[in-house]
């Protein structure tokens, strides 16, 4: 069965249970990014034709965990890929609700990906759930078809939300059928230590592993600057981080200071190494620093001061106006540097 | 509050006058030391003792006479809120003064509250008789009355309300107005950060900037902040010497006086941390020289 086959038998069970078609997604910004991050990994196909023909938030089978949005899945993946790296990196949490995530194994690394793993914040094991998602995606159409959901209202329209326990043993049942994992064997429970991984979960993860190192200084903050007034410059910096601002799209301005100077650096949350900016207040950022615009004259800043309405009637703070700033330079890979031994 | 310094207001707002309650509460204690307010509905509003250090009075009288046109020069600011102000109306020709007037950031009308400084230390005492239960401690243990209680006494409903405008202020206000007409010495911002920091890049600058700071790190021996005025940001020390940490820990907003351009010296601040070593080790873009609170507008 392909996989819009799979999906079409989806959109069928849920009209059939009383349920809206989903409708699909207004555009495809989230996939694209989410495909360009996980490269040279691959989505499994069947979960990315579903998010391309589902906009999730229409989608009216409420699971456990909750199946994610690309732009969700991205974040979470980000934040492994950022910070610990809890799980491998060929691991994309295609689900989450309150610290549980299903994880699928994404294709690339010369294995064939689809198998599904839960795995909570706290867990120090993946529980092989599904062979392949399309197990999984072919146990919501079972049960929607033996009606094993409670309806529910919802602001967006009714909901059918899964019964949960049912839902896990119909997976084990599948799991046991298709007998040994074609990559683990018997293996239903594995280590999330990394001395433990498979061979293939520490080939995905080695290029991250390794890209999260530190390189060393390319220039010094006052290099940087001074080069900067001729034309655009990039640099590798390496110095100590304090934090500015956080803006409504979560971006974080950041002041790095090395033993030349200061500079303002706006960090996107999309620049690789985001997550691990709160890790260490020690950092080495790849920056793009464009070339020093003209000296603006001065402004009336406290009209710029954007401020909650229970603010406004107090004298501004720093992180208020740190926006209507142009920043320095822009991050364009974030490293953290292992703070230095001893008191 | 040391007799100079008393002496030194009474130039400062002559020739207008210290009213006589205010001059005796000064020379028993300094009022900020009262370790009492109304409970407070804001973390912010937390450590903010119900009168101000008269310190903070001597600054914010410096910015009215300076920046004439907001708040009269016929009051005296003694207590200093989130945003809310309480001034006493200073003595002269018009007569003994004494009068306690809020006003409020935002336009407000300067609403009269107490008949005099002895009515509002009456009315907090009574507060705090009859609710002795708001005792809270957080840092240095404050005695909190209850607001709405509170807010009830700061009223004096026969009295009406200035208006904010100096067209709407008193014959007595305009005219203590105009004897400082010869006195004023603004100085206002003659530089945004970003030109400052382009002409600094090659060679030293003095120059007087003006926007919010914010306290980095500081010890003894100064402090490290930030300024930012909408146009850039700039890392500034401000050694102790300049006498401003008292006004650097209470207010956000200022007018910074500051040398900056290459070669300044890191200011090395002692610290057993680590990382306050690292970041004290860069040098700074400007030194401070003098600072003065943006206060009323």
């Amino acid at each position: 069965m392909t996989p819009d086959e799979r999906i079409d038998r989806l959109v069928e069970a849920l009209e059939a249970a009383g349920a809206p078609a989903p409708e699909a997604p207004s555009d495809h910004a989230g996939l694209v990014a989410l495909q360009g991050e996980i490269a040279p990994l691959r989505l499994p196909d069947t979960l990315r034709r579903l998010w391309e023909r589902v906009s999730i938030g229409s989608f009216a089978l409420v699971t456990y965990p909750f199946l994610s949005t690309p732009e969700v899945a991205l974040g979470g993946w980000r934040l492994n890929r950022d910070t610990d790296l809890l799980v491998p990196a060929g691991m994309l949490p295609f689900c989450y609700e309150s610290h549980n995530h299903l994880l699928v194994e994404l294709e690339g690394a010369g294995v064939p990906g689809g198998a599904v793993f839960e795995w909570r914040f706290t867990d120090t094991s993946l529980r092989l759930r599904c062979a392949h998602v399309d197990d999984w995606l072919d146990s919501l159409v079972t049960l929607l078809e033996d009606r094993l959901f409670e309806r529910r209202e919802g602001t967006a329209g009714d909901r059918l939300v899964v019964d949960v326990e049912r839902h896990r043993a119909l997976l084990a049942e599948r799991l046991d059928a298709r007998g040994p994992h074609p990559l683990y064997g018997a293996l239903r429970v594995l280590a999330t230590e990394r001395d433990s991984w498979p061979d293939h979960w520490a080939r995905a993860t080695a290029p991250l592993l390794a890209a999260r190192e530190a390189r060393g200084a390319s220039a010094t903050v006052r290099e940087l600057l001074a080069a900067a007034r001729a034309a655009e410059a990039r640099a590798t910096l390496s110095g100590v981080r304090s934090n500015l601002s956080i803006g409504a799209d979560r971006s974080w301005r950041v002041l790095l200071a090395d033993s030349t100077g200061v500079l303002d650096v706006h960090c996107p949350v999309d620049t690789p190494g985001f997550h691990s900016l709160g890790d260490s207040p020690l950092v080495e950022l790849d920056v793009r620093a464009p070339k020093l615009p003209p000296p603006r004259a001065r402004v009336d800043w406290r009209a710029l001061v954007v401020a909650p309405e229970d603010e406004a009637a107090a004298e501004p703070r720093l992180h208020q106006l740190v926006p209507a700033v142009t920043p320095q330079a822009v991050a364009e890979a974030i490293r953290p540097v292992r703070p230095p031994a001893g008191p | 509050v040391p007799g100079e310094y008393i002496a030194n207001f009474e130039k400062l707002v002559a020739p207008l006058e210290l009213p006589g309650e205010l001059r005796r509460l000064w020379e028993r204690l300094n009022p900020a030391t009262l370790a009492v307010a109304p409970r407070p509905d804001s973390a912010e509003a937390m450590s903010v003792t119900e009168f101000a250090d008269p310190a903070f009075s001597w600054w914010a009288y410096r910015r009215q006479v300076d920046h004439p046109g907001l708040v009269p020069e016929i009051l005296l600011c003694v207590s200093a809120g989130v945003g809310r102000f309480r001034f006493v109306e200073l003595a002269g020709p018009h007569g003994e003064g004494g009068m306690v007037y809020e006003w409020h950031y935002g336009g407000s009308a300067f609403r009269p509250c107490f008949g005099s400084i002895a009515a509002w230390l009456g009315a907090l005492a009574d507060g705090l008789r009859e609710d002795p239960q708001t005792v809270g401690e957080r840092g240095a243990a404050m005695a909190w009355v209850d607001p709405a209680t509170y807010a009830e006494r700061a009223r004096l409903p026969d009295v009406p309300p200035i208006g904010p405008e100096p067209e709407a202020w008193p014959d007595s206000w305009k005219a203590a107005a105009r004897m400082f007409d010869g006195r004023r010495r603004p100085k206002p911002a003659d530089r945004s950060i970003s030109e400052l920091l382009s002409e600094s890049a090659e060679r030293r600058v003095t120059a007087t900037i003006e926007g919010v700071v914010e306290r980095r790190l500081w010890g003894d021996r100064g402090t490290r902040m930030l300024v930012c005025d909408g146009t850039g940001l700039l890392d500034a020390w401000c050694a102790a010497t300049v006498g401003a940490e008292w006004l650097l820990r209470s207010q956000r907003t200022f007018e910074v006086d500051v040398v900056a351009g290459p070669g300044l010296e890191p200011p090395q601040l002692e610290s057993s941390r680590w990382i306050d070593r690292a970041m004290n080790a860069a040098p700074p873009q400007a030194h401070v020289t003098g600072l003065r609170p943006l206060l009323f507008g």
